[in-house]
């Protein structure tokens, strides 16, 4: 199953988590943007994206009793929320709902492609 | 992953600045009263907005950031009453002058505007969303 279902499904559908997420977080920012008070915010990597699926080192288990290291697939502890001083900026909320919607669709269509693309192998051996 | 949150969110975004405009509507329309059933000229109304905050999320650092709005209050401005002399007016006090609204109507334009601009841009995040999750269930496909 690992071969089958390698890393990059695994990083697809925590990317389209956090893309869901994020769209929550603009929306929040689009809603409140008359709110007195309000401190706009985001939802970012903790460092970038390389980092997160790179730089894991996987430390070898010689021996069960062995505690395996932390996860090494990209999880939500890779993301984290930012909250700035400033009021909610319109023009940055919606180019950033644009940027955030296109990369979802893109995630999703390439998800969509890996599927399809194990199914044509399973297919086409018959 | 749950799409209604985003839903909430934009929903509760559209039905404020709807109010909003509803709110500017009245002050417009009601630009010349001169009575009203509490006693003097029509005041005019300002409504401001606060954030409620929504519970669960993907991340738990989330929980307090994600906000829908809500209204908080309608106030009523007391101050800044025009006075003309119209001793024919039927509202005109002694001598003859008609108080009449706080109203500004360049300004409740330009605030009607704004509202509706962002009455637009929440239902743009709206369909942002309603794509993400039609794209979602392709998925499969």
């Amino acid at each position: 199953m690992e071969r089958l279902f390698g890393k990059t499904y695994n990083l697809l559908g925590t990317m389209m988590d956090y893309r869901s997420e994020r769209n929550k977080v603009i929306s929040s920012n689009i809603a409140n943007l008359d709110t007195k008070d309000y401190k706009s915010s985001d939802y970012v990597f903790k460092d970038n994206l390389k980092n997160a699926v790179d730089v894991r080192i996987r430390l070898t288990r010689t021996d069960e009793k062995h505690f395996p290291n932390a996860a090494d697939e990209i999880s939500k502890n890779d993301f984290k929320m930012i909250t700035s001083d400033d009021k909610v900026d319109l023009d940055r909320e919606m180019t950033n709902l644009a940027e955030n919607h296109l990369m979802y669709n893109l995630t999703a269509e390439l998800l969509a492609r890996k599927f399809k693309g194990l199914r044509s192998v399973l297919t086409e051996a018959k | 992953m749950d799409f209604f949150t985003t839903f909430k969110i934009t929903g509760s975004g559209l039905s404020a600045q709807r109010q909003k405009m509803d709110v500017i509507s009245s002050n417009i329309a009601n630009l010349s009263t001169t009575s009203t059933p509490e006693g003097g000229p029509y005041k005019r109304k300002v409504l401001s907005f606060s954030a409620d905050p929504l519970e669960k999320g993907f991340d738990a650092n989330l929980k307090d950031a994600v906000r829908a709005v809500k209204i908080d209050k309608i106030t009523e401005q007391a101050d800044g009453f025009r006075k003309i002399h119209d001793p024919a007016h039927p509202d005109a006090d002694q001598e003859g002058f008609v108080t009449l609204p706080n109203v500004n109507l360049m300004l409740e334009m330009t605030e009607l505007i704004s509202a509706s601009r962002a009455y637009e841009a929440n239902a743009t995040a709206f369909d942002a969303m309603k794509s993400m999750t039609v794209k979602a269930m392709d998925i499969g496909k």
